[in-house]
């Protein structure tokens, strides 16, 4: 009998693609979860798609050709804004930058999160403790205002506003990702690996991190909607960067030029109603890959 | 206790409390009427206070309040600006120009009952000419006072270093009561006058509450005659849109700033009168064209291209005021030229042939021609090469019109090869940037009086700063042309109007053309009132004038009268009275109800 040797690298993969197909069929078993993934899918592409279906130049103030604040109508589905462009516009490419701000704070956060997370788990000792504190530290600290009060002095531009988001909320990713490395870090085949002369990086990048990542990965899709609500509100409290388009910023022109007084609703609902979606997909999505990787949340089903 | 004893003392119970709830609900009315026997003046603000020292405030706000609580000698008329008396019943120039001579009258007393006499007046100038820090806030105008006196009791005489005609007569020095000042310690002390304000105006200051309100109560006694209403109250609101919903139901009386959505809403509505009204306000944008001291040593980090006077008309020229009024005052205003608006006819200057027309063609062909040649990212350098023409632009991070026209000029300097980095700035930081000169362009806004005197006054080299640590603020940008400055000394002495118009105006050219400020728009003055609740008020000017924001005195909060007393906008009497009623019967029935179970269970028992 003649067996194929088969490569360890092979042997990686296909186990991944097992564990993928698995953790995927359990996703799609979801229903909330495919709504939200089928319509965050299409916020995106319309996001991505924003340049080839509005030109630019609708966003110039000098080039707009609108009435003052008119309601909807076949020219403007979505009516206009006090200077006379489109909403449908503004809000569509609005889209790309909430989200851009939205996923890249998140991104960041997770990156320093997972970061202080994996070494304060698995190192441990007086360092530990140190990062330990410092994420509670930062857990106590009423988010909006220390945001506020950071932009205050930073600036205000689009980089200061990822920056801040990112620096209010890593530490509960770190505390998250501490827990699940300890978890990890008593398993046998960590000893094992131990025991063999693995170091702390190979133990850390091999071996615990690929545990913890599914975890960060549901973590980090719940952390993007707070993400965008919290530039929408900085936005919406007029400290957003003034030269870019976000849903935020819309609100709070509008909030501005008295809409809600001329009871403009075509200019406070789209951008509205955006954030509301955007959020919602992303948690539906979130709570669903929550349920994926811990089974002890998915209840009932087939 | 047997069950029946318990229900009984239930509803017995029950029948109490809804006895007292009737009670309760007669007596309501009859507080509610005795809270709606004064009579107050409502009016939404949103200005901070700095103080009410009335030698200090620089706000809007509280140059309300000093003109509310305190007299002038001489004021601005309602009907058209001009001098009418105030506590001077009458004025007299000497030959020379250097004495004036006043008759105060002798029917003014303070709000505290003590009779106001010309030994007040003088108090009040000597503080302008002797105390150090009053003399210093007011220096353009106490520079030129030499002594003031009260040889009896109506008459007071003002002697003057150089004649200065509309100064005197222009100028708002707000006359305070001796016999409470000469107590203080230091009157230039924020402290000094504590409320409340003890003053000779339609009414004083009583009571001040931050972000919450500022009440006035009515000088019943005043001189003019008493004013209609018994107090007046500032009430704080954060947002025009929560004073506009506030204006809606009737909680205050009179907003103003409102933006077009916001006149449009209200336009129409039952009980709601909106003015919309020439104003004495321009916005303009100030530029960095190097900021000096009086011994000339250079200051701040302006850039260097915009010291060209080419540079700065190019910029000038890339500008197109019409499309800022129409799109961001929705018409409601009028392109500006120079620094008096149009408001005041006989010294606003229309542009002549040296009016600047938006071309951005013409902006560019200026700046070719100048030397300042496009990059390969279409940003224009210095000629020869090095600094890009990169500016920062600094605006008031809650003017919501200033966002707006910050889009719109950012796209047309961009067009002409220049870079604009927009920040908005929150006012306080700006002021402080602005007067140590860290900045490239920065907007700025004045409401501006009916004497020339005063705004062309900061573009002369007297005020420039003596120090480089921004905290001398007389010089609105450190403009120094001696050539102004003669044209200037020469206005303030010309007796005849016509003749001082036309230097007036020339001032205003000079400036025009050298840019070292760009004059955007004035805008209109908008708001509304309550008119079901507010009558007679005066405005300023008399045809298709202001109510807020006047000049020189408070013509309209002090003729005020409320409106239609009997519709108190409550709940009406009946109700009142069928609700206690209905109680009454409810009661009644429930003691009737216990005593027969009282009775049928004795009868049992």
């Amino acid at each position: 009998m003649t067996t194929t040797p088969i490569s360890p690298r092979a042997l990686r993969w296909a186990r991944r693609r097992q564990s993928f197909t698995r953790s995927w069929n359990a996703y799609r078993s979801q229903r909330t979860g495919m709504i939200g993934l089928v319509l965050l899918g299409a916020i995106v592409i319309l996001a991505l798609a924003a340049p080839l279906l509005i030109d630019q130049s609708q966003l110039s103030v000098t080039q707009a050709t609108g009435e003052r604040m008119a309601p909807p109508s076949a020219g403007y589905p979505l009516g206009t804004d006090e200077v006379g462009r489109s909403i449908l516009a503004l809000t569509l490419w609005g889209s790309r930058l909430s989200l851009l701000i939205g996923l890249t704070a998140t991104v960041v956060a997770i990156v320093i999160g997972t970061a202080l997370g994996v070494t304060s788990g698995h190192i441990g000792g007086w360092y530990g403790w140190v990062a330990l504190r410092v994420s509670d530290w930062f857990m106590v600290l009423p988010s909006l205002v220390v945001a506020i009060a950071l932009l205050a002095v930073l600036g205000r531009s689009m980089s200061t506003t990822i920056i801040v988001i990112a620096l209010v909320s890593w530490s509960g990713t770190t505390r998250l990702v501490r827990a699940q490395t300890l978890t990890v870090q008593a398993r046998p085949y960590l000893e094992r690996a131990r025991a063999l002369g693995a170091g702390h990086w190979h133990q850390m990048s091999k071996h615990i991190l690929p545990n913890v990542l599914p975890l960060v990965l549901a973590s980090a899709t719940l952390l993007v909607p707070s993400a965008i609500l919290m530039e929408s509100s900085l936005a919406w409290l007029g400290l957003g960067d003034p030269n870019v388009v976000s849903w935020g910023s819309i609100l709070n022109r509008a909030s501005n030029n008295g809409a809600v007084s001329a009871h403009a609703w075509w200019y406070l609902l789209p951008p509205g109603l955006a954030i509301l979606l955007v959020v919602l997909a992303f948690m539906m999505c979130g709570r669903a890959l929550e349920a994926v990787f811990n089974p002890r949340l998915r209840g009932e089903q087939g | 206790m047997n069950p029946h004893a318990l229900i009984r003392r239930c509803l017995s119970g029950a029948a109490a409390l809804a006895l007292s709830a009737g009670a309760l609900a007669v007596a309501a009315p009859g507080a509610a009427a005795q809270e709606d026997e004064t009579d107050s003046l409502l009016i939404a603000t949103s200005q901070e206070v700095d103080t009410f020292n009335p030698f200090k405030s620089r706000y809007t706000l509280t140059y309300n309040t000093n003109m509310m609580s305190y007299d002038t000698l001489v004021r601005a008329g309602a009907d058209d600006y001009q001098p009418v008396p105030g506590l001077a019943t009458d004025w007299t120039e000497s030959a020379d120009g250097l004495e004036w001579t006043f008759t105060i009258r002798d029917d003014a007393t303070w709000s505290d009952g003590e009779p106001l006499t010309a030994q007040d007046v003088a108090y009040t100038y000597n503080l302008l000419i002797e105390n150090p820090a009053i003399h210093d806030w007011n220096i353009d105008f106490s520079a030129n006072l030499v002594s003031a006196e009260a040889p009896d009791d109506t008459t007071f005489v003002l002697t003057l270093l150089a004649p200065a005609p509309a100064e005197v007569l222009n100028r708002a020095v707000f006359v305070v009561p001796e016999h409470i000042w000469s107590a203080y310690p230091d009157p230039s002390a924020d402290d000094a006058n504590q409320l409340p304000l003890v003053g000779s105006g339609p009414f004083q200051v009583t009571e001040y509450k931050p972000d919450e309100l500022i009440r006035l109560d009515a000088n019943e006694d005043y001189w003019a005659g008493a004013p209609g209403f018994d107090e007046v109250v500032f009430d704080y609101y954060a947002e025009t849109d929560a004073a506009v919903a506030a204006l809606e139901a009737g909680e205050v009386d009179i907003v103003n700033g409102l933006n077009p959505a916001q006149m449009d809403a209200l336009k129409g509505q039952d009980g709601i009168t909106v003015n919309n009204a020439q104003g004495r306000r321009y916005v303009s944008l100030t530029i960095n064209h190097g900021t000096v001291t009086q011994d000339g040593t250079e200051f701040g980090d302006g850039h260097p291209a915009l010291k060209d006077p080419v540079v700065r008309t190019a910029m000038h020229t890339a500008i197109d005021k019409q499309a800022l009024v129409d799109t961001v005052l929705d018409g409601n205003g009028t392109p500006a030229t120079s620094l008096i608006p149009a408001i005041f006819e006989q010294w606003h200057w229309d542009g002549g042939d040296d009016l600047v027309e938006f071309d951005l063609d013409e902006a560019n062909r200026l700046l070719d021609e100048a030397g300042y040649a496009r990059g390969e990212d279409g940003v224009r350098t210095m000629p020869g090469g090095g600094d890009r023409l990169s500016f920062r632009f600094y605006y008031h991070a809650d003017e919501t019109n200033y966002a707006t026209i910050v889009d719109f000029v950012t796209e047309w300097w961009t067009q002409i090869g220049l870079e604009i980095k927009p920040e908005p700035i929150e006012q306080g930081t700006l002021n402080d940037l602005a007067y140590l000169g860290e900045f490239d362009i920065a907007f700025s806004g004045w409401g501006v009086g009916p004497n020339p005197t005063e705004q062309l006054g900061m573009h002369t080299c007297a005020v420039l700063p003596t120090l480089t640590d921004g905290t001398e603020r007389a010089s609105e940008n450190s403009y120094c042309n001696p050539e102004f400055d003669a044209l200037h000394e020469q206005q303030k002495l010309e007796s005849d109007p016509d003749a001082r118009a036309e230097i007036v105006k020339e001032q205003q050219r000079m400036l025009y053309t050298d840019a070292p400020v760009i004059w955007l728009y004035y805008q209109n003055v908008m708001e509304a009132y309550r008119s079901d609740h507010v009558t007679g008020m005066l405005t300023q000017p008399a045809e298709n004038g202001m109510i807020t924001g006047q000049e020189g005195f408070t013509w309209s909060y002090w003729s005020a009268q409320p409106a239609g007393a009997s519709e108190d906008g409550g709940t009406p009497a009946w109700v009142w009275i069928t609700v206690a009623a209905a109680v009454v019967l409810v009661a009644a029935a429930g003691v009737f109800f216990v005593l027969r179970r009282r009775k049928t269970a004795d009868e049992r028992e």
